[in-house]
């Protein structure tokens, strides 16, 4: 392969994966190591698919790495199997990748998070934003550790209620 | 909401809240890369090899003419090993996922419009509302347009450029043109896209599912997305034993195919078993199938892929599928008259004096003349009629019981539209905009 196209591989696809690797439960530094490693894999594939259908070659690629990843540091938090990331990836495609590149999903997003009521705002970007413990956004709103995790569930529940519904509306065709 | 729905959203929350943006790993892949992609000590020697080689030649030129060969002043050359323009933005505009503007990335304009400078010699303005996605390489950039229109401008002689959309692709080497993807209606359901383009200055190539038109300065020609039909399934035994366990996927593939892939895919979405027939191709096999359901697909340039969902493999059975390619797309000839529908956009509305009711308005594109838009029921009959002066910018039909209704267009000239199966919901405006065709 040359050297321009490789790199303009890289460039289209490097994003996503790293997106994809930590929807999968890698950790940002594992992550972004995953990410090389895929690519530096297609090297060796020496074969790359056309352009619309790299994503998905790619993505396989970045599972396989993921689960022997997951293997080999069998004592950390991650803990998955092919059968979960098989159904990890069904998600993202059937969820995510419905409107092509996940680009209105995104968007949605935004647009829903901003809708929310002031208080749920804020424990979105404390939890999110300022990456705070649950006990220090417990300590902070008077709640216990429970309350927390359980409202952070209902909102992002309400999230994704919302995204759904924006898509719908905005024709969006369903993947 | 299932678990990976959920963590999905939890990283896309840390992204947009935490700006935790996605590395950019280019340097340091190509590092680990280098020596594979022959940029090691092999191209040290080489290089060194090649500088020998200069050496001695201009020491035997400088023995036979007495003197340095005159300092070449082409400065073009001299440029173009220079830095290579990165893609630049301006205006109104978002990077889809956040991060800065480059390769691969998707660029979306906001209400003000936005302006692209790929390589420093294609400057490509985005309507307000339109998407792209930065593809191609050096010299030979591209854009892969999903949604709105651009007006391109490409230099001569520095670049060839490109702007692929679903329903075709506009290919130059310089000249200025625009370009537009919309969403077409031509009865109850979409009936894909529709790519429509002008030519501004100098000559471009349309590519699409009607094979390749030129067009010169002043003309302009849409490409409709071409579609793919399969036929029904067709189950026949087969008794040798090498198929005991197995089953095939075969068809014909009817004549005026193009290149095309066919994939099978299983039910976790992994791709088992694929063929590309070259154009012109008779038929199709995929061979030594796990019996199961699978979804069969085909795509080709040009073409909504086509996607058969629940096709039952049998073991000791052919299933056979015919395919067919409609390159309904054939474009108008250059002056033929045309009235196009935008795809349905529907916006909910709050007010309590719209709880039972909706609408259906829309923008009418510049350059259209007087024309007549009625609104038709379920049963057929007009309820509600605009007759819109030349140059009309937009209509509106308010107050409507929701329901299904048809959108009819007519115009001096031009042939009837219909958009039929057109929703009205209560609460909601939908909107479908009017284009005129020359």
């Amino acid at each position: 392969m040359r050297r321009e196209d490789f790199e303009t591989l890289i460039r289209a696809h490097q994003a996503e994966l790293y997106r994809y690797l930590r929807y999968l439960g890698a950790d940002r530094t594992s992550a972004e190591d995953l990410v090389q490693d895929v690519f530096v894999a297609v090297l060796r594939a020496r074969r790359v698919p056309e352009m619309d259908r790299a994503a998905a070659w790619l993505r396989g690629i970045a599972r396989n790495l993921f689960l022997q990843w997951c293997r080999r540091k069998r004592s950390g938090v991650v803990r998955a199997d092919s059968e979960t990331v098989e159904k990890a990836e069904s998600t993202w495609r059937s969820v995510f990748l419905r409107s092509g590149d996940g680009f209105d999903y995104v968007e949605a997003l935004r647009k829903c998070s901003k809708q929310l009521p002031e208080k749920h705002r804020r424990l979105l970007d404390q939890r999110y934003g300022r990456k705070m413990s649950r006990a220090e956004m417990a300590r902070a709103a008077s709640m216990s550790e429970n309350g927390v995790k359980s409202l952070l569930r209902r909102i992002r529940a309400a999230l994704a209620e919302c995204i759904k519904r924006r898509l719908r509306v905005e024709g969006v065709p369903r993947g | 909401m299932t678990e990976n729905e959920d963590r999905l959203i939890r990283v896309l929350l840390c992204e947009l809240l935490a700006g935790e943006e996605p590395p950019d790993v280019t340097e340091r892949v190509l590092a680990r890369a280098l020596p594979r992609l022959g940029v090691g000590w092999r191209w040290f020697l080489r290089v060194a090899a090649a500088a020998a080689v200069v050496i001695v030649a201009s020491a035997v030129w400088l023995i036979f003419h007495g003197g340095p060969p005159a300092p070449r002043t082409d400065a073009p050359a001299a440029r173009a090993k220079g830095d290579y323009p990165a893609p630049r933005a301006s205006g109104d505009y978002r990077v889809a996922g956040g991060g800065p503007v480059r390769r691969g990335a998707a660029v979306a304009s906001e209400n003000g419009g936005a302006r692209l400078t790929l390589g420093g010699y294609c400057r490509v303005d985005m309507a307000p509302r339109s998407t792209v996605r930065i593809a191609g390489r050096r010299r030979a950039e591209r854009l892969v347009l999903e949604r709105g229109e651009l007006t391109c401008a490409v230099s001569p002689g520095r670049g060839a450029f490109a702007v692929e959309t679903e329903a075709g692709t506009v290919s130059v080497t310089g000249t200025e043109f625009v370009v537009g993807l919309v969403g077409e209606q031509g009865g109850a359901a979409m009936v894909g896209k529709r790519m429509f383009v002008k030519v501004l200055v100098g000559t471009v190539l349309l590519t699409g599912a009607m094979g390749e038109i030129e067009l010169a300065a002043g003309e302009e020609a849409t490409a409709k997305q071409g579609t793919i039909h399969a036929g029904k399934p067709v189950y026949r035994a087969k008794n040798h034993p090498a198929w005991a366990e197995k089953g095939r996927v075969i068809g014909p593939v009817r004549p005026g195919a193009p290149a095309c892939k066919i994939e099978v895919v299983n039910a976790a979405g992994t791709v088992v078993a694929s063929a590309a027939p070259a154009k012109g191709a008779k038929g199709y096999e995929l061979k030594f199938l796990a019996p199961g359901v699978y979804t069969l697909r085909v795509g080709a340039a040009g073409f909504a892929t086509l996607v058969v969902k629940g096709l039952e493999v049998r073991a000791k059975h052919d299933v056979s599928i015919a395919i067919e390619f409609d390159a309904a797309g054939q474009p108008p000839a250059p002056g033929e008259k045309t009235i196009h529908a935008g795809k349905p956009v529907y916006r909910a509305k709050n007010h309590p004096a719209w709880a039972e009711k909706g609408r259906v308005i829309g923008p009418v594109r510049p350059g259209a003349p007087a024309c007549k838009v009625a609104l038709l029921n379920a049963e057929g009959r007009v309820v509600k009629v605009a007759e819109l002066p030349k140059g009309a910018k937009g209509y509106e039909f308010g107050f409507l019981a929701p329901g299904a209704y048809t959108l009819r267009i007519t115009a001096e000239g031009y042939p009837k539209l219909e958009v039929k199966g057109l929703e009205v919901r209560a609460k909601h405006d939908v909107s479908v905009a009017i284009e005129f065709g020359n």
